[in-house]
């Protein structure tokens, strides 16, 4: 069940009257209950494997508490390393490694095995084994102390608003929160609603109606070419990014609810003036967790910037292999590196440049180069994360680079529903540059009653009008990795 | 936690009240389905679209002087092939009243009883939202209401009325479509566009939907007319369908009236014709109340 569905409606009514009506001191075992439940509703047969990450990491963590040698305490990591890899190695990446181990073999004129498995990727896979990693790292590096309490750290696993598509959490952060200690809170409660309302607004209005610009654009047999590709590449960033931001704002909210605080994953950008500013306010928790995690470790026995933009690019190699097993993916994320390493490299000289022409660093002309500068580049990397495959993404690209017949209009989408996209981009750009930092239930206090039933009134009409048919609607993108 | 439930109510109230009374008066004006939706009904005529688009119900009425009009149930092909899920809308859409003047027509076409290769048998149908439906002869229905946005069709029915379409649509109370083209235009469409195959299992359900209408009335068996290239191509797709059919119409001693021999004296609005035109649908919906009046009489 994802958020937007009516069992899930049934599912967090029940889930929230008995949670409020119960002990304090029980109210983790019944979330737990229902993180599980939540997890096993949408496919049973992977509630074990949950179980048994959770379980090893937990252990994991009182072993490496357990001792002061560091020998010991950096095998029982490498040994959390290794099963948590191990299972992604295994449902995420085995098929496609494999796969090309025997295009290579059969290159090479050798004879391998053609076994591929038919598991089902399990969802949230990615997402909470780089959680329960994270807390095996921070134990070893004694940032936190392991947690004795296994249904805690079976919920700081399984909490259910972040299991599927994050945000990933760090267990010094979520863990504590874990004694919920919390009753019934009318303001506490409005503000995870107006993040649920503003979420459902951008997953159900905006995202998925960018969705069907840009399905006809990448459904290779539809031969679209010139403007509308690149135009449909454009959109893509964005349905992209206010999916996840949707979903992230709505696990936010109901965790708000429940009175669990959960990190940020989204700034208030919808256009994004470079790859750092980007990386800055896309997917936070798992651009901190690649830094934390992997580019620190590689850069710190070398300290040269040149070997720092290398561990810049292998990052972002790996960060691109985390969304997917492809090539795509890989060449999207090794795109995002060079960039940043460039980035970085060039940094000083723009600097200068835009400073002795009068651009300061926060001057809205500056805003817009940057903008007009990073969107080419971040199109180009939206043909290899959208495709269906690699193949496809070069096709596309090729095909966007042919203006024999230039048109944006496409008769499936029409000219109002491409009028309708733009009206609502302008309007939540509008909403953003109000927001500013902040999130939308810390501007919404702030705001008179009125103004605030207007906005909830305007946001919940729009959902109920411009929704998608029960048969058009998309799932949220992020399930997919 | 009572003010938040106050506050809900009377929020929910506020934005639903417009909302529904905004859908229902742009799905009972501009939804082709809703119509199909509502109500129970003593008469039916069941099929795909060429059903939809060729028979008129209220030229039934009038002709044959029954005693309520009946009701055009059928959608498309993707939505209303003999099956399942179509049988269980049927059985929640007609009256349960035996009468003897009433019938029910049963259109027949070989997609309606084919299924795609290659999928799950009924995979077509199976996620069509009016099978989602708890109810479909609430009247109002409240649930469709509520459930299908309607931003898309008013968002057509805007752009048809202010380009230039080549085409004008009506759609009836009694269901039927009524499609009359501007001019020599005529639709070219793709007739095949998937790998379909006799269905054992939806000739069994045609099978049952002709003993759940007849439990209510007199029931026809009806091919409708198409044009002679589109004749042929059914014939290679389904070459002995004629014969299934009549089997079936003996098995299940109803009559079976098969008007594809005459397919060219009528118009088309497609090409290869199988969609009459609203003045064909007419004519033709006459000469089939001329043989229903003669085979009822002689019963």
């Amino acid at each position: 069940m994802t958020f937007i569905s009516f069992e899930f409606l049934l599912f967090i009514t029940g889930c929230l009257v008995i949670y409020f009506a119960i002990s304090s001191r029980w109210k983790w075992l019944w979330l737990l209950v229902c993180s599980y439940f939540f997890y096993g509703y949408h496919n049973l047969i992977y509630v074990p494997l949950l179980m048994f990450s959770t379980v090893v990491d937990y252990w994991i963590g009182l072993k490496i508490g357990s001792t002061e040698k560091p020998i010991l305490r950096k095998r029982w990591l490498y040994l959390s390393i290794f099963v948590n890899l191990s299972l992604l190695a295994f449902f995420k990446y085995f098929n496609f490694f494999n796969g090309e181990f025997q295009g290579l073999a059969g290159y090479l004129g050798m004879r391998v095995s053609s076994f591929q498995h038919n598991y089902l990727l399990p969802l949230g896979i990615s997402f909470y084994t780089f959680q329960t990693l994270g807390y095996s790292i921070d134990v070893y590096r004694k940032y936190i102390k392991p947690e004795k309490h296994i249904g805690k750290y079976a919920l700081y696993v399984s909490f259910f608003p972040q299991l599927i598509a994050g945000p990933i959490e760090r267990g010094r952060k979520l863990l504590p929160q874990l004694s919920l200690q919390v009753s019934f809170d009318y303001q506490r409660t409005v503000e995870g609603l107006q993040l649920i309302l503003w979420g459902l607004f951008k997953k159900m209005v905006i995202a998925d109606r960018l969705g069907l610009y840009v399905n006809q654009i990448f459904d290779i047999s539809n031969n679209h070419q010139g403007p509308a590709v690149i135009f449909g590449a454009f959109l893509f960033g964005l349905q992209i990014l206010f999916d996840f931001a949707a979903y992230s704002e709505i696990a936010i909210g109901l965790a708000r609810i429940l009175g669990v605080k959960l990190s940020r994953n989204f700034g208030n950008v919808s256009f994004f003036t470079s790859p750092v500013h980007m990386w800055n306010n896309w997917h936070i928790t798992l651009t901190s967790w690649f830094r934390d995690y992997v580019y620190f470790p590689l850069t710190r026995s070398n300290k040269n910037k040149w070997a720092s933009h290398s561990a810049l690019i292998i990052t972002f190699l790996i960060t691109g292999l985390w969304h997917g097993a492809s090539w795509g993916f890989i060449i999207w994320g090794g795109l995002h590196g060079i960039y940043l390493a460039f980035d970085h490299i060039t940094a000083q000289s723009r600097n200068q440049l835009y400073t002795s022409i009068g651009l300061e660093k926060n001057s809205r002309v500056r805003r817009l180069i940057g903008i007009l500068v990073f969107l080419p580049f971040n199109i180009l990397t939206g043909f290899f994360f959208r495709a269906s495959s690699t193949s496809n993404a070069f096709t596309l690209i090729e095909r966007s680079l042919d203006w024999s017949s230039v048109y944006l209009y496409i008769r499936t989408v029409g000219a109002a529903e491409l009028l309708l996209i733009i009206s609502l981009l302008i309007g939540v750009e509008f909403v953003n540059n109000k927001l500013g930092k902040r999130q939308i239930h810390h501007f919404l206090v702030e705001k008179p009653t009125h103004v605030r039933w207007l906005f909830y009134f305007v946001l919940t009409e729009a959902i109920l009008l411009l929704r998608l048919s029960e048969v058009e609607k998309s799932p949220f993108i992020y399930f997919d990795f | 936690m009572t003010r938040l439930l106050k506050k809900g109510l009377f929020f929910a109230l506020l934005t639903l009240v417009p909302y529904g009374a905004l859908q229902y008066f742009i799905i009972t004006n501009y939804d082709p389905i809703y119509t199909k939706l509502v109500g129970k009904h003593k008469f039916v005529i069941t099929g795909v679209s060429r059903a939809k688009i060729g028979l008129s119900p209220m030229i039934l009425h009038e002709e044959m002087e029954l005693k309520a009009v009946p009701q055009n149930l059928a959608i498309s092909n993707l939505s209303t092939p003999y099956g399942p899920f179509y049988y269980a809308f049927l059985q929640k859409k007609i009256t349960i009243q035996e009468a003897a003047d009433h019938f029910h027509l049963i259109s027949v076409s070989p997609v309606s009883i084919m299924d795609v290769d290659d999928t799950l048998t009924y995979s077509r149908e199976s996620h069509d939202l009016i099978y989602k439906l708890q109810s479909v002869s609430n009247r109002p229905n409240l649930e469709y209401v509520f459930r299908i946005p309607s931003f898309e069709m008013l968002h057509n029915q805007i752009r048809l009325s202010l380009t230039e379409s080549q085409m004008v649509l009506k759609m009836h109370n009694t269901g039927w479509m009524e499609v009359n083209p501007k001019g020599d235009f005529r639709m070219s469409i793709n007739y095949i566009d998937a790998p379909y195959r006799p269905s054992l299992e939806r000739e069994e359900y045609l099978r049952k939907t002709i003993s759940l209408l007849e439990k209510t009335g007199n029931v026809f068996l009806i091919r409708m007319p198409v044009s002679s290239s589109m004749l042929q191509i059914e014939k290679n797709l389904y070459p002995n369908f004629d014969e299934v059919i009549t089997k079936i119409a003996h098995e299940s001693s109803v009559p079976y009236l098969d008007y594809t021999a005459d397919g060219d004296s009528y118009e088309f609005y497609d090409n290869p014709g199988h969609h009459l035109t609203g003045k064909s649908a007419r004519d033709f919906t006459r000469v089939v109340t001329k043989d229903l009046k003669k085979i009822l009489s002689e019963d």
